[in-house]
């Protein structure tokens, strides 16, 4: 009878312990969860503390082939080690489950035309969902546009004229951080552009053509925001 | 006279008895009652925060019920036209008719955004749907350029 009572005993505090042990676990995933906690970016920054390179980018690409791109519109072809695209509407996309991020074009560079977008944060490329930055001859400027289902939403959520800007010839550095709802655009390395929304919070990247548009990518890396 | 012999060890004793004879202390109720006190607050402490994950998931609108939006669209020229209308980040889709109008039922009660899109471009419109009730958002007219400022 008392060894009975003692073994009873003995389980229910197992059963305690692993109520709390759940309930905690529980409680951590819900509350990361709600203040936006990606665990996988945790995970990567404790491992690149300890010296892992398994999460150094989310997307490293040359571009010099289309290997994983859906080309959903447009001509694009690799020669010489880049991407090149136009003339006409054109949409080549990789998908890619991620949230905050830095993307790195490191060389974009624009021949003719009206200029050439990046796409980021998007999902469901036949239909498009998600934010592009336009290097914009054609609207003298510069800007960040929000995409629904396969339509460009006017106004754009950002933009800055650019009357005299050197569009045409060189190589440019592109770099567009996302991080929540915070979007910011480097070229060669000075700020151009800043915008605020929520709309979209993960997904792909992606380049975009239009009209008489002749331009060629290489070298993209997509990484994690810093902490 | 002294002898090396050293003195008989005792037989050990099995496991069995050894775990009876351990001293078992019945748990503490004071002990007992904080650890349940501690599930109680843990177990509030999930409810509260599964709420709150909810809320921000947005399909805490699905209790709220569902309200419609009407309106019409036109051209520069004020022509009906047929255009795409999205509610957007939902799979709530329309099409205005012959006559520019549309009307759009089944909406998540709360602030949404409206986009009416023709010809690959695309304008957001800010309503508020009330449970049951019709918003119009009135005559719209479709965006004819990309280009800013236009």
């Amino acid at each position: 009878m008392l060894q009975r009572r003692r073994n009873t005993a003995t389980g229910q505090s197992v059963v305690e312990l692993s109520l709390i042990l759940v309930l905690v676990v529980m409680a951590s995933l819900l509350m990361l969860n709600s203040l936006g906690v990606n665990l996988q970016s945790i995970y990567c920054r404790a491992a690149s503390s300890l010296g892992s390179s398994s999460c150094e980018h989310l997307l490293s690409d040359d571009l010099a082939s289309l290997n994983g791109w859906q080309v959903v519109s447009g001509t694009w072809t690799n020669t010489g080690g880049r991407l090149n695209g136009g003339p006409g509407e054109g949409r080549v996309f990789k998908d890619l489950n991620a949230s905050d991020y830095v993307v790195t074009v490191n060389a974009a560079n624009l021949k003719q035309g009206n200029g050439y977008g990046v796409f980021f944060r998007t999902s469901n490329p036949t239909r498009v969902n998600g934010y592009a930055f336009q290097y914009d001859p054609g609207a003298n400027g510069m800007l960040i546009r929000k995409w629904v289902n396969g339509n460009e939403i006017n106004p754009p959520i950002a933009y800055a004229s650019a009357p005299n800007y050197n569009w045409y010839g060189p190589d440019r550095q592109v770099q567009i951080v996302a991080q929540g709802s915070s979007i910011t655009v480097k070229i060669d390395g000075k700020q151009v552009l800043a915008a605020t929304d929520s709309t979209y919070s993960s997904g792909g990247v992606g380049f975009r053509t239009w009209d008489s548009t002749s331009t060629s990518f290489s070298g993209l890396t997509v990484d994690r925001t810093a902490p | 006279m002294a002898t090396d012999a050293t003195p008989p060890t005792p037989p050990m004793p099995s496991m069995e008895e050894y775990a009876q004879s351990l001293v078992r202390r019945p748990p503490d109720p004071k002990q007992r009652r904080l650890i349940w006190v501690l599930i109680a607050s843990l177990t509030v402490l999930v409810v509260v925060l599964g709420l709150v994950n909810l809320v921000q998931s947005n399909q805490f609108a699905v209790f709220s019920g569902n309200g419609s939006i009407s309106g019409m669209i036109v051209d520069g020229s004020g022509n009906p036209v047929n255009a795409d209308v999205f509610i957007e980040r939902s799979t709530i889709e329309s099409r205005s008719d012959s006559t520019g109008r549309f009307a759009i039922s089944g909406i998540p009660t709360g602030q949404q955004i409206v986009v009416v899109a023709h010809n690959g471009m695309g304008q957001e419109y800010p309503v508020v749907v009330t449970a049951g009730g019709i918003t119009d958002i009135g005559i719209v007219r479709v965006s004819k350029t990309a280009v800013p400022g236009e």
